[in-house]
């Protein structure tokens, strides 16, 4: 399986609002921003290894984004891990490739055609482009998968595997790309003419490592890959005799599966991090709830409680027929000490702890962290975090007077300004909502520059006004349209 | 075998421990505003209770104040401060600069008012829980009544801004301030503080807090009329 988009399609898979305008992402070295990938949208003109300048000569209005080679390996492992549920053997081939042991399937899946399109099915619902290949060897599927033709999916069966891989170019053996480059400039630019050179000649001129490579990929020799090890995913499904509409059943079924699913978590040596919950009914579609939990864990008492909590306000047309637990997330656990006398802050960060998860497990995510980012327009210098708020780095706080209460959109308003022909005048009153403020104490202007950079170019002068009741707000005045808006409330 | 002396802290904590945590001693908390602590019961703030402010609904909310408190109830029970914040319109900067620490501030952001009075709830009743802030729009009495409770099981403190309307409302805090913005001077911002209930308080008596506009720095003062009634008071008794 080769995913040739890899990075971008992980990144659009998981941020909605990337999908629509053309992205690139990008690598920082000695200065200049390379472009990496490109997605398939843009511009033809727009290739990696262009500095991002250029690109945006080609395409203004291009989004970009870093590279991150790590996160884009680990999301690689964690497909790998999925596509487990084809076949217990599946190895990475690191950056953008995953080889996945078909022999012996067909009986339980299908055909090698059948099961390669089922395999694209269920990647292409994933949002991921995928060019899929199966032939005898790892090596030629690989080659075959990464430059083979259009026509997807490729199969390539045990007698036309020569054919099959003598017109690709000489790269798809996964050859040292000097070694390609020397054997291009020889004129040998397919593996079908590599393969006519007398063997000897090419190991003389290139190494041995070259015959390997061809071995492997004809099959004269056997392939060395890292599979990954196989984890049996911790989960537990009961099934009612009949739909159950009543929530003390469910949550019996809840306790008898807690019971195996700590177990099997125990003698791992590991807790729960994140439970999946999924009930099933006769006929609509099944419910599922995650359950995040702050600290690993695996008492069932604390689990149920989560879990009764993220069951409480269940609604269903036709009951429940079916229970699923399913462990997709966990983390070691070592056997706490549990201490008596003192410790009350730790008792208390538990506490707290415990209560976050319930309210995530009830309400869904309605708890957030706050981060100081640095930026000088007010409205961008936080960003609201769902996560982790010990790790968070934050930025300085400002040094000048904010408000406590900022409004999300600032509130256009009508102000009347002495002198009132000037574009810089001092407001003395303002209207918001029909009702009019006059304004007594005004100080200011302060001036924030827009991200000029960014096109946005809009400069305001911000205002510290209070009015005769003694309400104190935050206004700003476009400077380039004279517009005047309420942006905040000192309060 | 250790014998445990009456003034050991070994005592003192096995003693704690048999007292359970119900009927430990009351924590109180200042906010460093002699003329604001002064209304308070007993010169003081009771920690493990709700403190509601009463604010009229067309003005602004009263944010620098419950900012005060939470900051001096936080300074005293320790913890997480929750602040709700449905409309997300609180400014994190702000908070940052005022001196609190953002890693313990979360913000919560209930989607409707059944969601965020059970979430009150909750994070009242929790003991990692220092402060709870939060615009309370209506309460029935088996509600308020649950609040207080909660806070009373928690340990941390309730600040509530309430908005007095037509319907009866109902409350169970300990105590209850009107808080109103007055005309402020070219460098201030001034609020006008009333407690109207509270145990042991000053009830009736209102006390000036001065922000200043540049520092945000708070300064409270007896209002003007009320000194000199005090003075005239202290004449005639002498």
């Amino acid at each position: 399986v080769h995913l040739p988009h890899w990075p971008i399609d992980r990144l659009r898979r998981r941020r909605r609002e990337l999908r629509h305008s053309p992205l690139v992402l990008i690598q920082i070295s000695a200065n200049r921003q390379i472009v990496t990938a490109v997605c398939p949208d843009a511009p033809a003109s727009v290739r990696p290894g262009m500095s991002l300048a250029q690109a945006r000569a080609h395409c203004a209005h291009l989004q970009c984004l870093a590279a991150d080679p790590a996160a884009d390996l680990r999301c690689l492992e964690a497909l790998a891990r999925w596509l487990m549920r084809f076949s217990p053997n599946v190895a990475l081939c690191p950056p953008a490739s995953i080889v996945v042991d078909v022999a012996g399937l067909d009986r339980l899946l299908g055909d090698p055609p059948t099961l390669a399109r089922r395999v694209a099915a269920a990647l292409s619902r994933l949002g991921l482009t995928a060019r899929l290949a199966i032939a005898p060897t790892a090596a030629a599927a690989w080659g075959l998968a990464v430059f083979g033709h259009e026509k997807l999916p490729i199969v390539v069966g045990n007698g036309e595997l020569l054919g099959a891989i003598a017109p690709l170019p000489t790269a798809a053996l996964g050859l040292d790309s000097l070694v390609t480059v020397q054997l291009h400039a020889l004129g040998v630019r397919t593996i079908g003419l590599l393969l006519k050179i007398p063997r000897s000649e090419l190991a003389a001129r290139f190494g041995p490592e070259i015959l390997e490579k061809i071995d492997q990929a004809t099959g004269a020799a056997p392939a060395v890959l890292d599979w990954l090890p196989y984890r049996a995913p911790i989960r537990a499904r009961i099934h009612f005799d009949d739909a159950t509409d009543s929530l003390e059943m469910i949550h019996l079924a809840l306790r008898e599966m807690l019971q195996i699913i700590t177990q099997q978590l125990a003698r791992r040596g590991l807790g729960a991090r994140e439970l999946r919950l999924e009930l099933r009914s006769r006929h609509a579609a099944p419910i599922e709830k995650t359950i995040r939990l702050s600290r690993p864990s695996r008492l069932p008492a604390d689990l149920l409680n989560l879990l009764r909590h993220a069951t409480e306000n269940l609604r269903t047309a036709d009951g429940i027929t079916a229970v699923g637990l399913f462990v997709s997330a966990a983390a070691p656990l070592g056997d706490e000490q549990s201490d008596l006398i003192g410790g009350e802050p730790q008792r208390n960060s538990a506490e707290l702890d415990h209560l976050l998860e319930r309210l995530r497990a009830r309400l869904g995510e309605v708890a957030q962290w706050a981060q100081l980012v640095e930026s000088h327009l007010p409205e961008r210098a936080f960003r609201c975090r769902a996560d982790a708020a010990a790790t968070l780095a934050q930025a300085p706080a400002p040094a000048v007077a904010r408000p406590l209460c900022l409004l999300p959109i600032p509130r256009c308003v009508k102000a009347i300004v002495i002198p009132s022909d000037g574009r810089d005048g001092v407001p003395i009153s303002f209207t918001d909502a029909a009702q009019v403020h006059r304004l007594v104490h005004v100080k200011g202007p302060e001036r924030i520059d827009g991200q000029w950079w960014n096109g946005h170019w809009k400069t305001r002068d911000y205002f510290d006004a209070q009015d005769d009741a003694g309400n104190r707000y935050w206004l700003f005045r476009v400077v380039q349209s004279g517009q005047w808006y309420l942006h905040g409330i000192f309060e | 075998v250790q014998i445990v002396s009456e003034k050991s802290d070994l005592f003192r904590k096995l003693s704690a421990i048999c007292a359970g945590g119900r009927r430990q001693r009351q924590r109180r908390f200042r906010t460093g505003l002699d003329a604001l602590d002064h209304l308070a019961p007993q010169g003081a703030w009771p920690a493990g209770a709700v403190h509601e402010l009463l604010c009229d609904r067309r003005g602004p909310s009263p944010t620098s104040v419950m900012l005060l408190l939470a900051r001096a109830a936080w300074s005293v029970c320790g913890g997480a401060i929750v602040w709700c914040d449905p409309d997300r319109q609180l400014y994190p900067p702000a908070l940052a600069a005022a001196g609190i620490d953002l890693q313990r501030l979360i913000l919560l952001r209930p989607r409707n008012s059944a969601e965020q009075i059970w979430a009150l709830g909750e994070c009242l009743r929790c003991r990692g829980v220092g402060a709870t802030v939060a615009t309370v729009a209506k309460l029935s009495r088996v509600e308020a009544r649950r609040l207080q409770l909660a806070a009373e099981r928690g340990g941390g403190v309730g600040v509530f801004r309430r908005i007095p309307g037509r319907h009866p409302d109902h409350y169970a805090a300990a105590t209850r301030w009107r808080v109103q913005p007055i005309p402020g001077g070219p460098d201030t911002q001034r609020w006008s503080l009333e407690l109207i209930h509270g145990h042991g308080g000053r009830i009736g008596k209102n006390v000036l807090l001065e922000v200043d506009r540049e520092t945000a720095t708070v300064r409270a003062s007896a209002p003007l009329a009320d000194r000199s009634a005090a003075t005239a008071a202290a004449r005639a008794s002498a």
